[in-house]
């Protein structure tokens, strides 16, 4: 059964040339020129890979896809940014909006190079295996450390240092695994937030990690949905356990 | 009225604290240093100074301070942050200074009147300061050493506004 390939590209001329060459190629081949009404749209056809344009008019790609991973059911869909944007930008917003990949357009197309990466991605395993964290904390010191114990046990981290940042972040990356959450930063409200998450039916583990010793202020933030807290001082160990604890804990409620 | 604090309860509250933050975070053994004596003038300390503090402010307002000369913030940012690869910067050891005590206050705060807020840290660093708290009394100080290195924790109290 062929592969199907949507392809979302404002440039009609674009459209018609990769559809052309991907349908040659053997790919069963939809494509739309209306960012807009892409989750419809695959929603519909189902494709097993969407090639999307980042710089459209109507609106980025980047803000496509990060509207379709909030939509559970699209959310393992296989995306794949192609854009003229320079490699390593291409490459960072791919990272940060858990794209599959990237292609470049080239400056004529490549129809064969296209064909050939369209297929390379198709075959990869899906959409990223590493699970997405934030840590926001005020600290950079304790934005240090527990990057390090993260990503040493296999996540991919971003970091906030207020509530401003984690606020924006948190728009632009839906699909976050794992929030370790400082509920004593500038510009958050701790409770807000955490119930701002939930309401947005988000499955993400929020990890309160605090120094503040009144355990009444932390199980109110706690009671507004986060799954744990974690009190300063701790140790690497304590650390690793507590989160080890959280994620098991989601699977097992998703399973 | 000013909420009154039992001093020598909370120089014992303090130190252990300290220690548990220390052993927790650094694994490092905090000691107490009398023979330095509690009341010994940060002069003694040399000239390259930092001082990190978090304050309070609720029931009882105040501040929890941290100070130690350049060896030693190097030497607690090192181990904090478990990594002595490359040399760190003046705004990294401020930094873990901070956070210590930033850890160290908000684990105080339960011994002293409440409810009370923490705020952000802050920290000074140079050569022959002296940090004045307008309206602020000396509670409690106590000089601790971790593995020959010196670090006074000061508990001031806000009695004027």
């Amino acid at each position: 059964m062929a592969k199907r390939v949507f392809v979302v590209d404002d440039n009609n001329i674009i459209l018609r040339f990769v559809a052309l060459h991907l349908g040659e190629a053997g790919f069963d081949v939809h494509t739309s020129s209306n960012p807009l009404t892409v989750a419809m749209e695959v929603g519909r056809c189902r494709p097993d890979l969407v090639l999307l344009d980042v710089e459209m008019p109507a609106i980025r790609g980047t803000q496509v896809l990060a509207a379709l991973r909030r939509t559970s059911c699209h959310s393992t869909v296989k995306i794949v940014l192609f854009s003229s944007l320079a490699p390593e930008v291409l490459a960072q917003l791919s990272d940060e909006y858990g794209a599959a990949g990237w292609i470049r357009k080239a400056s004529p197309l490549d129809a064969a190079a296209l064909v050939r990466q369209v297929g390379e991605l198709l075959a990869a395993p899906g959409a990223r295996t590493r699970p997405k964290a934030i840590v926001a904390d005020d600290s950079r010191a304790m934005r240090r450390i527990l990057t390090g114990s993260l990503t040493n046990d296999g996540f991919d981290v971003f970091q906030a240092g207020d509530g401003l940042e984690l606020d924006e972040l948190l728009r632009r990356m839906p699909g976050v695994d794992l929030l370790l959450l400082d509920i004593n930063m500038p510009e958050l409200d701790g409770a807000r937030l955490v119930r701002r998450v939930r309401a947005e039916g988000s499955a993400t583990r929020i990890l309160l990690v605090t120094c503040e010793s009144d355990l009444g202020h932390v199980r109110r933030v706690q009671s507004a949905g986060a799954n744990d807290y974690l009190l300063k001082p701790f140790t690497s160990g304590e650390l690793k356990r507590t989160i080890r604890r959280v994620m098991e804990a989601g699977r097992a409620t998703a399973g | 009225m000013l909420p009154q604090v039992d001093e020598a309860a909370l120089t014992a509250d303090l130190f252990q604290v300290a220690r548990t933050v220390w052993q927790t975070m650094l694994r490092r053994r905090l000691a107490r240093a009398p023979d330095l004596g509690d009341t010994a003038p940060l002069a003694a300390f040399g000239t390259q100074m930092f001082t990190a503090w978090s304050s309070l402010t609720g029931a009882w307002t105040g501040s929890v301070h941290l100070h130690c000369d350049r060896e030693s913030a190097l030497a607690f940012s090192s181990w904090l942050l478990n990594d002595t690869r490359e040399p760190l910067r003046d705004d990294d050891v401020a930094d873990c200074l901070a956070e210590l005590s930033n850890v160290v206050c908000g684990n105080l705060k339960v011994s002293l009147p409440g409810p009370t807020h923490i705020g952000l840290p802050a920290v000074v660093m140079g050569e022959d300061y002296r940090l004045e708290l307008p309206g602020g009394r000396q509670l409690v100080r106590l000089a601790g050493l971790v593995e020959g290195l010196r670090v006074d924790l000061v508990v001031v109290q806000q009695v004027e506004v």
